[in-house]
């Protein structure tokens, strides 16, 4: 497998995540404006903060990058461990607030 | 909080949002959900990896199961807590947080798929059958549990 870095470009995920999140974006501003409920509001603000949020994360990400990572380095696969830190550390963090409205 | 308001009910100092009723099933999803399902997906993610000898599958679609899991345990707990539920237990989410969490977990499936079909290994570990196994149970079972009601009355049920 190559070790180097191959060639920086714009992959389909990235440029489709992007338009995906910016229609979205625009849609629940719409839909935040226009609802009846406040819980439905309230969540369509927060679907369209994170949406932007998702789109300018990519656009930076794309950015910064110099190439997409390599599968392997010197012959050892490299693993893809950070959406394994995150979720691990979202449990903790989760599971601990869970304990502490509970109080059990 | 939520034990204490057994002994003690005026500790919802009457507000809606922190009743018993709210409290109660976050509680339990929060500890379903938001522990289980996020404990589940990072050994499912390590363990395919370490196991097939390949980094995981996709560039950004891994990062958007686990981020788009958790923004679907955002919605289903801030929906708990204002009251916008379908009432019906484990399946309360509203049908927005259904979609989206149908997008999400379709999404960790294929990703976990392509994992194993990329693997070095020539053999998949039995580890891998269990963690494929929950995924589509969990598929099967938010599909089947949330329907809205409209769709149920429809068929009967």
């Amino acid at each position: 497998m190559d070790q180097s870095q191959t060639a920086k470009s714009m992959t389909h995920g990235e440029a489709g995540l992007m338009i995906v999140f910016a229609v979205t974006a625009f849609v629940c501003l719409f839909a935040s404006a226009k609802a009846l409920d406040t819980a439905y509001a309230f969540h369509a603000a927060l679907a369209c903060a994170v949406s932007l949020w998702a789109v300018f994360a990519i656009g930076n990400r794309y950015l910064d990058r110099t190439g997409l990572p390599p599968q392997e380095i010197n012959g050892r696969p490299n693993y893809n461990l950070g959406p394994v830190k995150f979720p691990a550390v979202m449990a903790m963090f989760l599971g601990h607030r869970r304990f502490c409205a509970s109080g059990c | 909080m939520i034990a204490s308001q057994l002994a003690w009910p005026a500790l919802n100092f009457d507000l809606p949002w922190t009743s018993f009723g709210r409290l109660r099933p976050l509680h339990t999803s929060a500890v379903i959900f938001a522990f289980g399902g996020n404990v589940l997906i990072a050994t499912s993610f390590y363990v395919v990896q370490k196991t097939c000898r390949t980094r995981l599958a996709g560039d950004l679609a891994p990062w958007f199961v686990v981020i788009g899991y958790n923004f679907f345990i955002l919605i289903a707990g801030t929906g708990y807590l204002l009251g916008a539920t379908q009432s019906r237990e484990y399946a309360e989410p509203e049908w927005y947080a259904d979609l989206w969490l149908t997008i999400v977990w379709v999404t960790y499936l294929l990703v976990f798929l392509m994992t194993l079909v990329k693997r070095k290994e020539p053999h998949i570990f039995v580890a891998n059958w269990f963690y494929l196994a929950f995924i589509v149970t969990i598929a099967v079972l938010h599909l089947g549990n949330n329907p809205p009601d409209r769709v149920r009355q429809k068929r009967g049920r």
